[in-house]
């Protein structure tokens, strides 16, 4: 038998980590499982350093940063998700979001990673790569990526629905 | 709300497709699913081969009704396809039976070369038009090098 636990959803607060979250959040009440969902904030100050030369960056920048992050991640839960599935937003701050995400995975006996994808073009994977691919290359669990499904025709939400109803 | 009412494993019976499997059949018993089990065979018609390419998928399809066990049989169809690519020909049967979720293990067979062109499970992760579940080997963990060099880049 399998075990699932403890889920961790990883948004950038995008339409595709939006499914990813309903599908993460649907398997954690199947499975009784506890559902975290965690953004990786731009480490802004490592992001000034690395470009060339010196930029002042205000220290007080990335505070700021992680805090309108922090309040961005809890606001994903309803009541209702932090009492049945003690539903949790968390914040790590790194410029290596893959590796920010397996690493918090790892250190929280996470059982599955449930990401959204982009539906990008086949060029653009193989310049860039996506944060889910390295996710899916690197995690210790199993990962689920989920892409909106109307991503290609970018569908305002109505059509949704009734593509959904008619399902 | 979300549907997960025909799920798809994709088996090359390793132990990642295994583990994929043994996902696969508890995601269908939790939601009610239809479970439609796929291996796709090299297709052997177009090569030089000893064996009888049709007793060949004879044996598949039966080495997978062997991977169910009772439980699963009532809503289950095991099936066997024969391609050279064999992501395009998951991702085709997962949208020609509006599969909702496609389930398979990664670093299954494709050894070194998966670091080099990227594995079956990454394509069909691309192109995929469901959510797909991929899933290690339990004992399977290694450090990939294309994320260390940036890691080291901050410090």
């Amino acid at each position: 038998m399998i075990a699932l636990k403890k889920l961790l959803v990883a948004t950038d607060f995008s339409e595709p980590s939006d499914a990813a979250l309903a599908y993460g959040r649907e398997l954690a009440r199947s499975f009784g499982a506890h559902l975290v969902a965690l953004h990786v904030v731009d480490d802004v100050l490592m992001r000034a350093v690395g470009s060339d030369g010196f930029v002042f960056v205000d220290p007080e920048l990335q505070t700021s940063v992680e805090t309108a992050a922090q309040k961005q991640v809890d606001e994903l839960f309803s009541d209702e998700d932090r009492t049945l599935l003690h539903a949790q937003g968390v914040t790590v701050t790194s410029n290596a979001p893959a590796f920010a995400i397996v690493e918090y995975a790892k250190s929280h006996d996470v059982n599955l990673i449930v990401m959204g994808t982009h539906g990008r073009g086949a060029m653009a994977h193989l310049l860039l790569g996506s944060v889910a691919e390295r996710v899916v290359r690197i995690a210790p669990c199993p990962v689920l990526t989920v892409r909106h499904p109307e991503r290609e025709f970018v569908v305002p939400d109505a059509l949704i629905a009734v593509v959904n109803a008619t399902r | 709300m979300i549907v997960l009412k025909k799920l798809l494993v994709a088996t090359d019976f390793g132990p990642a497709a295994n583990a994929a499997l043994t996902y696969g059949q508890a995601l269908a018993r939790t939601f009610d699913a239809e479970l439609h089990l796929l291996h796709v065979m090299e297709n052997s018609f177009l090569r030089a081969s000893p064996a009888d390419p049709h007793a060949h998928k004879a044996a598949v399809l039966r080495t997978l009704h062997e991977q169910l066990t009772a439980g699963d049989r009532p809503k289950t169809h095991v099936l066997v396809e024969t391609s050279d690519n064999p992501a395009d020909a998951i991702t085709e049967y997962a949208t020609a039976v509006n599969i909702d979720l496609i389930v398979m293990g990664t670093n299954g067979r494709s050894g070194v070369a998966q670091l080099l062109v990227g594995s079956v499970a990454e394509r069909v992760v691309r192109t995929a038009r469901c959510p797909v579940l991929t899933v290690k080997h339990p004992e399977h963990e290694f450090v990939v090098p294309d994320e260390a060099p940036q890691t080291t880049a901050q410090l």
